[in-house]
This record gives structure tokens, C-alpha cells and sequence, in this order.
């Protein structure tokens, strides 16, 4: 397989509007999660981690005829303009677009907007980005629940096989609406406290908002990380509860491990929603993987649950990390909550480790293990 | 990248039709709901799956699609990727939800609708239904693109990952249904061509 890195990155969260930001904040212990009284969201105050609209102003500012975009749709288009001026990526055929996103436009669902009614689809989402561009390829949308950004990365690679294509961006988006708080609430799946993943004292996710993009390419340059391995599948046992053996999950960490040259992730970004069954069946699929010495985090105690931008947001994040040779603290973790012990990072450490793992995990049983490199010229 | 691989068996379910290999397997004359459809055709297999009851209709129109196939390959417990697309997601089960909550009298969310809102759930109920630990992929076009399919499952089968793919087209809304599945791998009546998969696809039911 020819080999595919990651050369660019840009966030666009509650923690600012750059990877660099985001990962100075994240680094001096912020947190994007706060009390909103929101009722366009949930009835009462509710703990999450949104985009202000303060933000989303500044940002429209940024963006021609911004009033004929939704939302969503002006962060997308923020982002990904961004990733291609901070890395001169050329817009031509040999470039690809993939949208990762479990629900897009989904606040526009049922309700009287400025918007038609077909601008609730992602394939309609699609098509208002690729004409923003001008770009002649179609936008490759995937939607796959919780794991949408990871399949995403691993779908570009995969398309990037081709000698059709040389490079791709590959952005991860959701917002926090109605339509979304209230399916979480209903399965009593949302924490009352800023979520707190893998501790004891866990009572479920905050949700969270971001946009999150990554440059791929099949060149390498000083910086780079290389997409080492990937496995993805899934539990064939519940729709909506994970396995309790943490089957798909370590099935797939198994496949990315044999994909990948030398595997030895230094440090693990785990899915970590701060669900009761979600983070016992990550230890035990990290247990059955013998990982159980190895470093591991969850970002969602700083922007909660991000849906389809998580596994982008996540990704980008621990590879700063590895640049700045720091893992962060699993924020809001105290004693161990799961049957098996992990390693929990307490504190921000120095590391010199080159390579980590991120997982992600999601309703409809689907699974994702990705093990990442630093390019070494 | 060149075609190497056949398509085995295939299912059309469209315009209250049940398409299998060229062969008519189902059909009902008069004009019935999508919902009224998949009753029938679920109770013409005889099966005895009571989690289908609970399914949304974009489930339950690829489960019973994906019964088909199986029927003639046998796939139960193998590593067979599902690489499955359509336009509307889960767009069924998004405006009953929507409805739910935004009504005047009672708003309130059932979880029972709400995990449907995701298209890739049809591929956990396959999943679960057939013993599938393999990798799934939803994505989402404005129509059937046969022809990104097809290249991107030559070079998933191509890498060895897998050595058969289900793959195919799902939307369903309340008042109709296009789904068309297939099995692509070693050997097979068809060609495993963009222009094949569109013959199959397109036939007038």
C-alpha cells in the first residue's frame, strides 16, 4: 500500500480557531464544556461545549455570500479555506473533499427555516460546498455514526490509492441541536456534569461541537504523521450497547496493528464517551490487546462528544501532542472505573514517543483503530 | 484499475417487485405503503426474526434485500465488508423524530426512534442478523454512483482485505423504496463492471 500522511490540520471548536490554539488551551487545563441556558437546545440549563455565535459571526465575516449558507456550512467552508491557504493545497482534479458528519444540517429538520427543505441532506451539503469551491470533483460525504471521521481518514487513504488522486482534505463536522440533545437524552445517556470519561464517578457524554479538517497527501514533509495502520470492525451484537467483550474493538486494533510495519503506539486516544458501557468495553478490548501499560486519554473531558468531528478533532490534537512531546491528562478522571486498569494519563507529561493510536467506537456496533506514525526524512 | 471480480447474486426490491438474478421472486399488484410491502415480503420468507419488528423501514427494507442474497451465498460468520450508500440517510426516521419533539402537546423523544437515526444502523441489524465482524462504510450520493463503487470495492478486494463485499443502494421513504444489493467476489454470473451494475440496476420492474 503506498503509504499516506497527514500533512495539515485545522480546528475550528469552542477553544479557538486554530489547532494551535486548541492545543495551548487544552494544554493549560481548558475546557470548552460549559452550563448553557439554551432552550432552543434542552428545556433546562444543560452542560456542553458549543461554538459561540459570537465566533460564528467573525467567521461569516470571512466567507462571500456567508447569509446564503447554513451554519454548519459556514464552519465547513471556514475550515477547509483555511487548510488550503495555510498549506497551499491546488484545488485541482487530483484533489479530494470527503465530509464526514453523522447528521449535518439536521436542525433545519422539521422546522420553518430561511433554508428549502432539501438542504437537510448531506448530499445536498455536499454539493453547496463543492460549487463554494468550484471544485470539480463531488464531495465524498460518509456518515457512519460516532466513527465518521476515523472511516473518513481511512477511506481517503484508501482512495488515495488511486493514481487518480494525490491528495485529499478530509473534514469532520456536527452541531449540537435539538434534534440531537434530545435522542441522548432520551436513552439517559447525557452526563449532568461535565462528562468524565473512564472514572468511577462517570454518569454519561457531554456533547460537543466542532469542525475539524486534515490535509492528507501522499508526500511526506518534515512533520508529517503516516497513516501506519488502520482496522475497523464491527460487534454484530447491539445496535445501541457496545459488546461486552469489546469484540470489534479489538478486532480492529488486532488489523491495525498487522497493517502496520512496527507497531508501538506510545500513547492511545480513546473514544472515552463517559458512558458506563463504552469506556468498561474499551478496557477490555485494550486489556484482550495487551495494552493495558500504555498511556491513554480521552479529549471528550474538553469538548465533549463531537459525533462525526470527534475522530478528526481527536486526531489532530494527539498529534500535537506528539509535536510538542506532551500527553495530556485525561481531564476529569480520578480513580479507576473500569474492570480493567488503565493507564490513565493524571497529569500533562513529557514524552518522546512517535507513534500513537486512536480509536472510536459507535452506535450500530461500528469500530475504528487507527495507528499513527511521525515521518521520519 | 481493472475489474477482476464478478457479482454472484443480486436483490432489486422497487415498485412492490422483488428482483433476484433476472428472476422474479415477489410481487403484490395492488398499491400498498412501503411499510404494508415490507410486512408482506417479510412474511413470504417466513422468517422468524422478532427484532425486525422493531426496525425502521430503512432496516427493514435492506434486511429482507440482504435475505435474498444470503439465500443463494452464504456469507453468515464471514469477513464481508459492507460498503453500502443512498441520498436521504435516515431520513424516515429523522422526520419522526423531528416530529416527536417539536410537537405542541407532549414533545418528548422516544430512544427507540432516535438509534434509527443513523443510516448505518442497517448494516449493525445485518451485521448482527448474519455473524458480519466486518468493516462497514455508509456513504452518501445524490443517486446510485456505480461507478465510484466499483472502483472503490475492486481496490478494497484488491488489497486483500476482504474477498467479498456487499455492497449497494438503500432509500426508502414512507411512500417508496429503491434498494438494490449485490455480492461482489471471486466468481459470478455477472460482470463486476460500472456498466453491468447500472444493466442490473436500471431493469424496468
Amino acid at each position: 500500500m503506498e503509504d499516506v500522511f497527514i500533512t495539515g490540520d485545522h480546528i475550528i471548536s469552542p477553544l479557538g480557531n486554530t489547532s494551535l490554539e486548541n492545543f495551548s488551551r487544552i494544554m493549560h487545563n481548558e475546557s470548552g464544556i460549559q452550563l448553557h441556558h439554551s432552550p432552543d437546545i434542552h428545556e433546562t440549563s444543560f452542560y456542553s461545549s458549543l461554538i459561540d455565535e459570537e465566533t460564528v459571526s467573525e467567521i461569516k465575516k470571512r466567507i462571500k455570500n456567508s447569509d446564503k449558507f447554513t451554519r454548519l456550512e459556514n464552519l465547513i467552508i471556514y475550515s477547509i479555506q483555511t487548510l488550503i491557504e495555510s498549506n497551499s493545497i491546488p484545488l485541482d482534479d487530483k484533489t479530494l473533499l470527503i465530509l464526514s458528519s453523522t447528521k449535518g444540517n439536521i436542525s433545519l429538520q422539521g422546522r420553518n427555516t430561511q433554508f428549502p427543505g432539501e438542504r437537510v441532506y448531506l448530499s445536498v451539503m455536499g454539493q453547496v460546498i463543492q460549487d463554494y469551491f468550484k471544485h470539480r470533483n463531488s464531495v465524498v460525504i460518509i456518515s457512519n455514526a460516532c466513527i465518521s471521521g476515523s472511516l473518513a481518514i481511512s477511506v481517503a487513504r484508501d482512495l488515495l490509492q488511486s493514481p487518480q488522486y494525490e491528495r485529499a482534505i478530509v473534514i469532520g463536522a456536527d452541531e449540537i441541536s435539538k434534534f440531537i440533545f434530545s435522542g441522548f437524552s432520551s436513552f439517559q445517556a447525557v452526563s449532568p456534569e461535565p462528562c468524565r470519561p473512564f472514572d468511577s464517578d462517570r454518569s454519561g457524554v457531554t456533547l460537543g461541537e466542532a469542525v475539524a479538517s486534515v490535509y492528507l497527501s501522499k508526500k511526506p514533509k518534515e512533520g508529517a504523521f503516516l497513516i501506519e495502520g488502520v482496522g475497523s470492525f464491527n460487534d454484530a451484537n447491539h445496535i445501541s450497547g457496545p459488546s461486552r467483550t469489546g469484540e470489534g474493538l479489538y478486532r480492529s486494533i488486532e488489523q491495525a496493528f498487522k497493517d502496520s510495519e512496527n507497531p508501538d503506539p506510545g500513547f492511545i486516544s480513546a473514544h472515552g464517551t463517559a458512558t458506563l458501557y463504552n469506556d468498561e468495553m474499551e478496557s477490555i478490548a485494550f486489556g484482550r490487546a495487551n495494552l493495558l501499560d500504555i498511556p491513554v486519554n480521552s479529549f471528550k473531558g474538553y469538548y465533549g462528544h463531537t459525533l462525526g468531528a470527534s475522530g478528526i478533532l481527536e486526531t489532530i490534537l494527539s498529534i500535537h501532542s506528539l509535536h510538542n512531546q506532551m500527553l495530556i491528562k485525561s481531564m476529569g478522571y480520578f480513580q479507576q472505573g473500569t474492570s480493567q486498569a488503565l493507564n490513565i494519563i493524571k497529569e500533562n507529561s513529557e514524552s518522546n514517543i512517535k507513534s500513537f493510536l486512536k480509536t472510536a467506537s459507535g452506535f450500530g456496533g461500528s469500530n475504528i483503530a487507527t495507528l499513527f506514525t511521525k515521518y521520519n526524512s | 484499475m481493472e475489474n477482476t471480480h464478478r457479482i454472484s447474486t443480486y436483490c432489486l426490491i422497487r415498485n412492490n417487485k422483488v428482483i433476484c438474478d433476472s428472476e422474479i421472486r415477489f410481487s403484490v399488484e395492488k398499491s400498498v405503503s412501503t411499510s404494508d410491502f415490507f410486512k408482506e415480503l417479510y412474511r413470504y420468507q417466513s422468517l422468524e426474526y422478532p427484532k425486525f419488528h422493531k426496525m425502521d423501514l430503512l432496516c427493514k427494507g435492506s434486511f429482507l434485500a440482504t435475505e435474498f442474497i444470503v439465500e443463494k451465498q452464504p456469507i453468515t460468520g464471514q469477513n464481508v465488508p459492507l460498503i453500502i450508500s443512498n441520498f436521504s440517510s435516515s431520513g424516515v426516521s429523522d422526520s419522526k423524530h423531528a416530529q416527536m419533539i417539536y410537537r405542541e402537546e407532549d414533545p418528548l423523544a422516544s430512544p427507540s426512534v432516535f438509534v434509527y437515526t443513523l443510516p448505518n444502523i442497517l448494516m449493525g441489524e445485518i451485521s448482527i442478523r448474519h455473524k458480519l465482524h466486518s468493516e462497514n462504510i455508509f456513504y452518501i450520493f445524490d443517486s446510485f454512483n456505480a461507478g465510484f463503487l466499483t472502483k472503490y470495492n475492486e481496490q478494497i478486494l484488491a488489497s486483500g482485505k476482504a474477498e467479498k463485499i456487499l455492497s449497494g443502494w438503500v432509500e426508502v421513504t414512507e411512500e417508496s423504496f429503491d434498494i438494490f444489493l449485490y455480492l461482489v467476489e471471486k466468481k459470478g454470473k455477472y460482470l463486476h463492471s460500472k456498466e453491468q451494475i447500472l444493466e442490473l440496476y436500471k431493469q424496468k420492474l
